[in-house]
This record gives C-alpha cells, structure tokens and sequence, in this order.
C-alpha cells in the first residue's frame, strides 16, 4: 500500500542521494552554491550603500570595472594598489601558518616607509643615477619593518605578551613617529601638510605600462618565495608545525619562542617592504596618510585567501580593484572614501559566512 | 614642572571624564569575555556608536534619543557576532576581524552619506558637568569626582552594577558558568546559547554607548579615527584587571589620567616633540601588558560549544 509516509521517505531518499552525499561533486556544487548565494549577498549590500549615495547600480558597478580594469592606466593603478595589499597580506598569511596574529602589520609599514625614506633621503647629495640605490632603500624598508616587529617578536618570546595587542599598540606609536618626522625633521619647506621632501631618484622604482611600478613583481616574487619557504622547506615545516599542533612542535623539540620571534621578524620585515614600496616606487615621500589601512585589509585578505600565497594573491587583486573602483565612484557619485572598507568587509564576511555554515 | 602639575584638579577631572568611554567599553567586554566569547571588533563598535550617536543627537537634538540610538546598533552588531560566533561556531577572532573593518567603515560611511560634504564641521551641544549637590561641594575631590557629566556617573554606576550582576545574581552565575564551563551549565538545562547571545547585545550596546561619550561628551563632532585606539586599550584593560570590575575601573581611570596628563606634558615640555607624548598611552597600554600575562582567563573564552561534542 501506498501510504503518505512511504512517499515522503522516498522523496527524502531521493533529495538525500541527489543532493546530500560526501560525493565530491555535488559537494563541491553545494558549496558553489552557498559562496554564490553568499557573493550575491555582498552584491546587494553593496548596492544599497551605492544607491544611498544616490548612483545608479548597475552603471556603477560598470564604472568599477571599468575603471579598475579597462585601460591601461586604470590597470597600473590597480596593480599598485595590489603590491601593498598583497605584500601586507602574506606577511599576515604567513605569521597566520605559524599561530602569530601580526595584526598591526600597518605600523610595520611605516616604520619600513620611515627607513626608507630616511635612507632616500640620505642618498639624496650623492646624485646617483636614477633607479641605482633603489635595492639599499628597500633593504632598509625591510630592517625597519623586522625591527618594528621584532620588538612585539621579543616581548612574546620572552614574556608570552600577546602579539595582537602589541603590534596594534606599536601601529599608533608608528602613525605617531611618522608624523614627527614628516612635520619635522623631513618637512618638505613648500607644503604646509606633514609630508616629507622627496627621496633620491636613484632610490625610486621603475615603472612599467599604465604607471605601475615594479612593486607588483617584486610582491608576486615575494609570495613565490614564501611558498617555498613554508610549503617546500624544512624551516617551513617547522613553521606549519607550530601552528596546527604547538604541543606537538614544543615535544619534537622546535624552540617554540625563539620561532615566534623568528617569524613575527619575518612577517614585518615583508610588512616593511610593502612600505617601502610605497616610498619608492609610488610616492617618493613620507607622509601620515600613507597606508589607508592596508596592514588592517590585509588580515582579511589573508584570511579569505586562507593564508596560502595564490589566495591571497587572487584576495589581494580583488580587494585592489574594489579599492580602485570606489576611488572613481568617489569622483563620480561622490561616494565616501569608507565605502571601501565597507564594500570589503562585506564581501569578506559574506564568503566567511558561507565557510562556516560549510563547515557545520 | 613640579608635582602639583601632575595632581591639579582640573587635570584629574579630566581624568575622570577621560576614563568614563573607557569604563563603559571595558564593562561591555568584561561581561562578554566572562560569558566566553572575545570581541576584536570593540574599536568598530565604538566608532559606529559615537556615528550613530552623534547624528542622532544632531539630528533630533535629544540626548537621550542618540544614546539609545548608539546602543541599538551597538546590540545589532553584537547580536550578528554572536549568532556567528554561537550558533555557527565561527572563528571569534577572524569574524571580529571582519566586524571590525565593516563597523569602522559603516562609521565612517553613514556619517559621510547623512552629512554630506561641509565646511564646517556640525557639532552638538556637549553635555554639561553636573555638580552633585553635596559631594560636590567637597573641595578638591568635589571638583575631580562630582562635577562631571551624567554619563560619566553612568559609567562609573555600572561598576557595582555589574558586581552585583555578576556575583550576587544567578543570571551572574550562569553568565560566569558560560564562560568557564558552559557543558556544566547545559546539563542543569540553561540555555547556554541564548545567554551568550543576549550578553553579546548587551555587551555590544554598552561598548557603542562607550564611543558615543566621545563626540556628546568630549568633541562636539565626529571624526573618523577618532576612536584612537581606545578600542584596543579596552581589550588590553579587561585583561590587565583580571576579569574584575573593580580592578578595571582602577585601569581605567589610570589610563584616562595618562591621556589628560598628555596634553599638559606638551604645553609643559615644548622642548620634546608633542608626539613623544601623544604616544604615552599607547606606550604604558604596552608595558603594562608586558606584566600582566600570567593572569587568570575564563577556561572557555573563545571556545564555541558542542552540545554533541564529547570532551
């Protein structure tokens, strides 16, 4: 006999097979599913703020990617947006792997900015031919930001002192000594703003099609390397080691604070490059608006790109080309200059969403 | 420079009111850490309640109204982490991440969207300091702890408030349990989830009330930044109190005095540059952790809970 049980067992027999079996496929089409559902959200919340500020959606959307990716100069411009972004993002990734939270990766950015530019500037009566000195003030980006981060590497070795709260406290420090300077010491005579003369030439970087900067080669360079080193070394292994299984890491013998230490060095020294990167290849001068919170975007990029370097080198464009998107919404529709890090945050915690529910 | 310059009653009013947004904040995520859950996002929060306050209170002229205002959105955002954090178990730090950037920017946004583009700045009236009738007549004590403005004294009535929530009350108690033990408190048949969620709206509309005391009470107008990192020492605070009212109320007004005494270090120092001394807080917020990382935690912060897992 046909009952109204026996129809409705088999009509979930069948939604079971068809579509709740740990098969790969349907899955993977189920987790399709939910990232479309949650990217479209991130659509429609970003649409409302782009309606408020009174623009029309779809030609906004249009010009952002318009902008971001239809000509050469909007390109470069794009692509200069990613370097700091992408940079700033595996220095996150890759003290995530290791269980180290550097969360104020900007202040790491300054403080390479700072070294840099006061390097640049030294360099500044010796005339060198231009582009020439550019490696010594990069090396310097990179001792300023290891330096920056060394200390908060210090305090947890040796004290156990949390490195969220110390890299955050050091960050407005940064914001704080790159104000001095700029308005101090480094005050450019012919602007009444705290920024700083420019450096050298011959520390400047390069530029390529669409005014962009080399920046991005040495970034992608950067995360190339960084694969290596954590995915294909030993030293990396190590790393992994101590951030999926501290315990199992201190009983195998690694020095646990001594690679906490090691690591939060890294990760600001590859903050730090981002900074200097900024100096000499876009703006050649310090000044205190420096990093619109790229060392914050960064943790986000980090964590969507689930700190591997491709993710977060696909994160970092994708955050670069909402940045320049909303930079022309901003000329066009006068939308505000913070709708950017709503837009992010949006998208950021849409697709987080949909991890999470996966996970259940 | 002697020691009257760091002692004057003026500076230690300003003290007082200084540490009062701190207070708040930090009762906000006093309750929250010992339910078990830890807010990154405090900074966001605090900067959308100043928003929402300040435009409100500009737009309706209430005060009231703006700080009611300030504390709904404040439990809205609360309430979205919570849900994350306790019935998806998401990541708490990685969605607080999140919060953090969306609250700032939403802060920022909504003002630049409502307001629009300026030249002066809108302001609001601030509120005034209320003399206490008696206390106040007191004469240095008067000045530094009676005459301040009401929602300084809110601020510091939410110490023995909160006290006696939290010890004297079985709310207090289960609250407490959440946080050290919530499997315990689900095999009396508490709702362990609902009270964590409730106390992620309450905590949320007390740390947004905490940002809206800077622009009705110290400013006049809002800014962008103009949290400052307050977000962050109040994270640092319920830590370095040790999870007690009292001792944060201690920290608290320690660190509202580092932030009034930093604007007279510049006048009375012209010698340094007045950064050295805007990075005064930001310097003693980092010694001060150094010293305080052996101090008891809830055992359960940051654990979401498994009703089905076994452990």
């Amino acid at each position: 006999m046909i009952s109204i049980n026996k129809i409705k067992l088999s009509i979930k027999n069948w939604i079971n097979t068809k579509f709740l079996q740990k098969n790969r496929l349907i899955s993977g089409l189920n987790g399709f599913g939910i990232y479309l559902a949650a990217v479209i959200v991130a659509l429609i919340i970003n649409s409302s703020f782009i309606a408020w500020a009174g623009g029309n959606i779809i030609s906004s959307y249009e010009t952002m990617i318009q902008v971001s990716l239809g000509s050469a100069a909007g390109l470069g411009q794009t692509l200069n947006k990613c370097t700091p972004l992408l940079l700033a993002g595996i220095a996150v990734a890759v003290g995530n792997r290791g269980r180290v939270s550097n969360i104020g990766s900007d202040g790491q950015i300054y403080m390479g900015a700072i070294f840099a530019t006061g390097t640049g500037l030294l360099l500044v009566p010796l005339n060198m031919p231009i582009y020439v000195l550019s490696p010594l003030v990069l090396l310097a980006s990179i001792i300023g930001g290891a330096f920056w981060c060394g200390i908060p590497g210090v305090l947890k070795a040796r004290f156990g002192t949390s490195e969220l709260f110390t890299t955050i406290m050091l960050l407005f420090m940064a914001n704080f000594i790159t104000d001095y300077f700029a308005s101090g010491p480094w005050r450019a005579p012919e602007v009444p703003d705290s920024i700083s003369r420019p450096i050298a030439t011959s520390g400047f970087l390069p530029k390529f099609f669409g005014g962009a900067h080399v920046g991005i080669i040495i970034a992608i360079v950067v995360a190339i390397a960084i694969y290596f080193l954590i995915e294909k070394s030993v030293l990396g292994y190590k790393i992994r080691t101590m951030g999926d299984n501290p315990d199992a890491a201190k009983l195998a013998g690694i020095n646990i604070p001594l690679y906490q230490f090691g690591l939060l060095a890294l990760s600001g020294a590859i903050a730090g490059l981002a900074g200097g990167i900024e100096i000499a290849g876009l703006d050649h001068r310090l000044m205190t608006g420096l990093s619109p919170s790229y060392g914050l975007m960064a943790v986000l990029v980090a964590s969507l790109g689930k700190n591997k370097p491709i993710g977060v080198i696909i994160s970092a464009f994708l955050f670069a080309i909402l940045m320049v998107g909303s930079d022309s919404l901003q000329r066009s529709i006068n939308l505000p200059s913070s709708a950017v890090m709503v837009f992010q945050a949006v998208v950021y915690l849409s697709i987080l969403l949909a991890r999470t529910i996966r996970e259940q | 420079m002697s020691i009257i310059d760091f002692l004057r009653a003026s500076l230690l009013q300003g003290a007082v009111s200084y540490s009062a947004p701190l207070l708040t904040a930090a009762m906000g995520e006093l309750l929250l850490e010992r339910c078990g859950m830890l807010d990154v996002s405090l900074e966001g929060k605090m900067a959308l309640g100043a928003s929402i306050g300040f435009l409100v209170y500009y737009f309706t002229g209430q005060v009231l109204l703006g700080l009611a205002a300030s504390m709904i959105i404040g439990a809205i955002i609360g309430i979205a982490f919570g849900y994350i954090a306790v019935y998806l178990k998401g990541n708490q730090i990685i969605t607080g991440m999140g919060f953090l950037i969306l609250s700032t920017g939403l802060a920022s946004l909504i003002y630049r969207l409502t307001i629009g583009i300026r030249n002066v700045a809108p302001e609001v009236k601030t509120l005034d300091n209320i003399k206490l009738p008696l206390l106040g007549k007191i004469p240095y004590l008067g000045q530094v702890f009676f005459t301040q403005p009401a929602l300084a004294y809110f601020a510091y009535l939410l110490v023995p408030i909160m006290i006696f929530v939290l010890y004297k009350t079985p709310l207090g108690l289960h609250i407490r349990a959440c946080g050290e033990s919530p499997r315990a408190l689900d095999t009396l048949g508490v709702n362990v989830f609902k009270i964590r969620l409730w106390v992620s709206a309450v905590s949320g509309g007390l740390i947004a009330l905490g940002g809206a005391y800077l622009p009705m009470v110290l400013t006049a107008t809002y800014e962008d930044g103009m949290i400052a990192g307050r977000g962050w020492l109040v994270l640092q605070l319920v830590i370095f109190g040790r999870y007690l009212p009292t001792a944060v109320l201690l920290g608290s007004l320690f660190f509202g005095y580092l932030e009034s005494l930093k604007f007279s270090l510049i006048l009375l120092v012209p010698q340094l540059p007045p950064q050295l001394f805007l990075m005064l807080p930001y310097l003693c917020a980092m010694i001060v952790l150094v010293f305080s990382q052996k101090t008891y935690r809830p055992e359960s912060l940051l654990k979401p809970y498994y009703r089905e897992k076994k452990n």
